[in-house]
């Protein structure tokens, strides 16, 4: 059974999906929201599998709803959108799917069945340059505290968030993620190579060549890796 | 640049075309009186005729371009071409009598002899020429005046009713379809007939209070339809002032920026206020909305509402004027001037 949310400011819009959805055997409904903040609510709480997104509401947009709620849950999302323009330069469609208003039921099904097969994603969303990212974690190298912002590095690109470090680590930790410093995060699948240094700390050189150095304090976690590696 | 070679080309094929008319008619001439017809002589002498002519395109071009025959002062550059038109065939026959005796080795003919007996062909060549150039040229620009015009219909129609309020107020009538026919039907006629006004001509026509606000009506029906409860909207116009003439359109994208304003950012219910009143010598037209007002929603409308001032500018001069209020809301006052 897929749980769906519905997310639109107009309710003949909500309607009309409710009238789609409910000609589907393996759908239910948890709820129906009018606005942007209401949605992050909604999704952080009943954590649905599929949300359908307005792009356009009054409080917050639909990006901004799933920046908000990227880093607790975040569904599979069709968007649906009055006028494509806006949606298709704005993100990357291989993540998330869109259909336009007027709904085509044809259209709507298709989007659907691709939304359920999908799943939820495990994935950031990250704005940059007008865009709006889906950051696979395994896609991303390391992470450095910068002021409020967390410098993200994924690849040759650099992507700042303004998300706490400790919120990112806490995220990320299940995807092999460890903590080598005050400010820096530093995913596992990329260290090459751990030189030991003074007190039990490292310097630990990453397969790009950048060269970080533990803390003590956060040696631990790396001692632990160093043992199961050997 | 395909439109630029497919005119050379059609240049090329009117003056060959022209060359091979010339010949028939020579050889019509000579069957007519007897002589005997040698094409091996007439084609070369009436082609090479013709597309020495032919050469001066560019320069036929070039005149036509430069003094066009039109507008104010057409005669000055008709003066111009009769002048343009001498020196062309002084030029061409200047080309033509070393070809024509390359062509016609017993000939001997001179430049006087040639120029004396085609000099009226050559001129004329060169006047049709033109004459068609011109056609060409018309053509063009009518062409580039039509598409114009649909672009700024289109532009008007885009200022108007934004594609977002257009998709969805047909996604809307999508889901009233099933539920309440009638009520997407009214839908429909509505959007139809606002569609309908926004495709007319724009500029600064003008139109009675009553027909704007009958068209304001039309999208304010939309909207209700939309936002449901949480959508307060008001129209309060004085009887007195129905007639007042007001520059076509220019309450609806008010009315929109103010339901947007009225709407953003909260979950209650929003209103807006739509007055029309007499105020001394002027008709005052105010939008009021209570919404948080323009600083929280920063990009989207100021160019709107700029392009509102300039036109009332326009066509008022120094008496219309719109004016931003904000005091517990936001209110969009426009000023215009009563005319007897």
């Amino acid at each position: 059974m897929t749980r769906v949310l519905i997310v639109d400011d107009e309710a003949l819009a909500r309607e009309r999906l409710r009238t789609l959805l409910s000609s589907e055997l393996d759908v239910t409904i948890v709820g129906e929201c009018s606005g942007g903040r209401e949605a992050v609510t909604a999704i952080v709480q009943q954590r649905p599998d599929l949300v359908f997104l307005d792009i356009q509401m009054p409080d917050l947009d639909g990006f901004q709803v799933l920046e908000a709620v990227a880093m607790d849950w975040l569904p599979a999302v069709v968007f649906v959108t009055a006028y494509d323009e806006y949606a298709i330069q704005a993100f990357d469609v291989n993540a998330m799917d869109y259909i336009l208003k007027p709904i085509e039921p044809a259209r709507f099904k298709k989007a659907l069945g691709r939304a359920v097969k999908r799943g939820p994603l495990d994935r950031l969303v990250i704005r940059a340059g007008g865009k709006v990212l889906f950051v696979k974690p395994g896609d991303i190298d390391w992470i450095e505290a910068d002021g409020k912002l967390a410098q993200v590095h994924v690849g040759r690109e650099t992507l700042a968030v303004r998300i706490p470090l400790k919120r990112l680590e806490e995220r990320l930790e299940p995807h092999g993620f460890v903590r080598v410093h005050r400010s820096a995060i530093v995913n596992v699948d990329r260290i090459r190579e751990l030189e030991p240094w003074f007190h039990g700390e490292y310097v630990v050189i990453l397969k790009d060549g950048t060269k970080l150095t533990s803390s003590a304090a956060h040696s631990q976690a790396l001692h632990r890796i160093v043992d199961t590696a050997e | 640049m395909t439109r630029t070679r497919r005119l050379w080309l059609l240049g090329l094929a009117v003056w060959i075309v022209l060359g091979l008319m010339s010949a028939a008619q020579n050889a019509t001439w000579r069957a007519y009186t007897d002589r005997p017809i040698d094409w091996g002589s007439i084609l070369p002498n009436s082609l090479g005729d013709w597309l020495t002519c032919g050469l001066f395109t560019p320069a036929f071009y070039w005149m036509v371009r430069h003094f066009p025959i039109r507008g104010e002062r057409w005669w000055a550059r008709l003066a111009v071409h009769l002048a343009g038109s001498i020196a062309f065939t002084l030029l061409k026959v200047s080309i033509w009598t070393p070809l024509f005796n390359a062509i016609n080795p017993d000939a001997h003919r001179t430049y006087s002899q040639i120029l004396f007996a085609g000099f009226y062909g050559d001129m004329l060549a060169y006047w049709a020429a033109v004459g068609v150039i011109h056609a060409i040229e018309y053509y063009g620009e009518s062409r580039e005046r039509t598409l114009e015009a649909t672009r700024l219909a289109l532009d008007n129609l885009r200022a108007q009713l934004q594609p977002h309020f257009l998709f969805n107020t047909l996604q809307s009538i999508s889901t009233l379809i099933h539920r309440d026919p009638a009520a997407a039907d009214r839908m429909l006629t509505d959007l139809s007939e606002l569609l309908r006004l926004s495709l007319r001509s724009p500029g600064s026509k003008e139109v009675p209070l009553r027909e704007e606000l009958e068209f304001l009506e039309r999208y304010l029906q939309i909207m209700r339809v939309r936002f449901g409860d949480r959508l307060v909207i008001a129209v309060h116009a004085e009887p007195n002032v129905m007639d007042v003439p007001v520059p076509s359109l220019v309450l609806q994208p008010i009315v929109e920026n103010a339901i947007q304003h009225g709407m953003a950012d909260r979950t209650d219910r929003g209103h807006v206020q739509v007055r029309a009143a007499r105020d001394g010598s002027a008709l005052r037209l105010e939008v009021f909305d209570d919404g948080p007002g323009p600083s929280a929603t920063p990009s989207s409308n100021g160019i709107g509402l700029a392009n509102t001032r300039e036109r009332l500018r326009r066509l008022y001069g120094p008496d219309g004027r719109m004016d931003i209020l904000q005091d517990k809301g936001f209110t969009v006052r426009l000023q215009i001037p009563l005319r007897s």
